[in-house]
């Protein structure tokens, strides 16, 4: 059985709790209120509970109240990380929280001023290459 | 017109296009999207309708303002997982650590998605999921089930009461029966394992008084037994009861009928007002 003296807590995610990324993440690195004790991992889900597959945590030997893991690419998206911490007294914790990764630019993700620039620069080359046109032809 | 300058000017637009764009990938948060965290603060979950305890946290932080939450039981032996029972959870509020249980519908055991829609004081709506397993019974004993009739210390056979309890100031009516003496006594009766010094967390710690609470309303009608987890504060050995009874984890508090059959068992923290919840159904 698993006794208590104080619940392990999660004191720090990266990514964070409710971050909304520009690009995936490398790994996801958990650190906690206590030493991590065998038993202890995490899992990643994506859309409707589906596990990423090759996530693989493991306790900092140097940091043990911290474990991490590489991941694979994600897809823009919602994810949840799933914990499971294990402290000194043997007391099992579980939690979650969610992270996402924001879709990559695109002409609909162009920003006002993006827009402007743009259309400007466009608008000057098609005049400039109008202009040239129109003198060799004269 | 000056050709160069033409050329300047479009080149110009170009550079602004490019500077007010997007800065290149980078992985730093742009912006926070609700970041609450779920705790499962109870384990030993079976199939059939478990009572699923969980807090909410922002960060470290525990989210206090939160008017509803939602849940909806996506069954992960399907592909893809297929949402089943949908319900609310019930706040507690009453305890140290403020804390929301589900019963959600569970058939059968395995992996089992609990997608929570979370509103926010402020009216504001996040999502949040997290996964549990039911098993296909519990370790320690089920709902529908007689427990063990314990021969737990009692102050009669340990008068020293302070080795019966780590609590610093209990009350002696909790530890004068054994569970076989109040299985036998017609009155329904609660049992709570919880080590009130051992478990220092604002979870667990405050079970004990919650039990405390109730026998304080409740105490001519009830039957309400402490059990301490350890029998032995120095090498901290467990209560025999302890494993007698499978328990995974601790605290734990069992709700028995008159006739000594367990018709609650709440994992993790337990209010005042849920204990008295799930009594009132046994009172005459």
């Amino acid at each position: 059985m698993s006794t208590a003296a104080a619940h392990t807590a999660l004191l720090d995610a990266e990514p964070a709790p409710g971050a909304r990324l520009s690009s995936p993440p490398a790994e996801v690195r958990l650190t906690f209120t206590e030493a991590l004790q065998p038993g202890s991992t995490f899992a990643i889900f994506g859309a409707v509970f589906d596990e990423i597959e090759g996530v693989e945590p493991q306790v900092d030997p140097g940091a043990p109240q911290q474990m991490a893991a590489t991941i694979p690419p994600l897809d823009p998206g919602t994810y949840t990380v799933q914990w499971v911490a294990v402290g000194d007294d043997g007391h099992k914790v579980n939690g979650s929280y969610s992270f996402s990764i924001k879709s990559g630019p695109s002409l609909g993700n162009l920003s006002p001023q993006e827009w402007f620039g743009a259309l400007f620069a466009v608008g000057f080359l098609g005049w400039f290459v109008y202009r040239r046109l129109s003198q060799r032809s004269a | 017109m000056n050709r160069n300058l033409v050329f300047y000017v479009a080149l110009s637009g170009l550079l602004l296009a490019a500077c007010g764009g997007q800065p290149g990938p980078d992985t730093t948060p742009t912006e926070d999207a609700g970041g609450i965290q779920i705790v499962l603060v109870a384990d030993d979950f079976a199939a059939g309708q478990p009572r699923v305890p969980l807090v909410l946290y922002a960060g470290t932080e525990r989210v206090a303002d939160v008017q509803r939450v939602k849940l909806t039981a996506f069954d992960l032996a399907d592909d893809p997982p297929t949402p089943g029972w949908t319900g609310e959870a019930t706040n507690y509020s009453d305890y140290e650590v403020p804390y929301w249980v589900a019963y959600p519908d569970l058939p059968h055991a395995g992996f089992w998605g609990l997608g929570a829609e979370i509103t926010l004081g402020d009216g504001s709506v996040t999502q949040a999921e997290f996964v549990l397993e039911a098993q296909e019974r519990s370790s320690s004993p089920a709902v529908g089930s007689v427990p063990p009739a314990s021969e737990n210390r009692t102050l009669e056979t340990v008068p020293d009461i302070a080795k019966l309890t780590s609590g610093d100031d209990p009350i002696p009516a909790l530890y004068q029966m054994t569970v076989a003496e109040a299985m036998a006594s017609g009155k329904p009766t609660v049992v709570s394992f919880a080590t009130p010094a051992y478990c220092t967390s604002k979870l667990c710690a405050p079970v004990v008084h919650s039990v405390e609470a109730v026998y304080a309303e409740l105490g001519d009608e009830v039957n309400f037994i402490h059990l301490e987890i350890f029998k032995d504060f120095a090498n901290l050995d467990y209560a025999d009861e302890v494993e007698e009874w499978k328990l995974t984890s601790e605290p734990w508090t069992f709700v028995l009928d008159g006739e000594g059959t367990i018709v609650a068992r709440l994992g993790g923290p337990v209010s005042p007002r849920e204990l008295t919840e799930a009594l009132t159904p046994l009172l005459p």
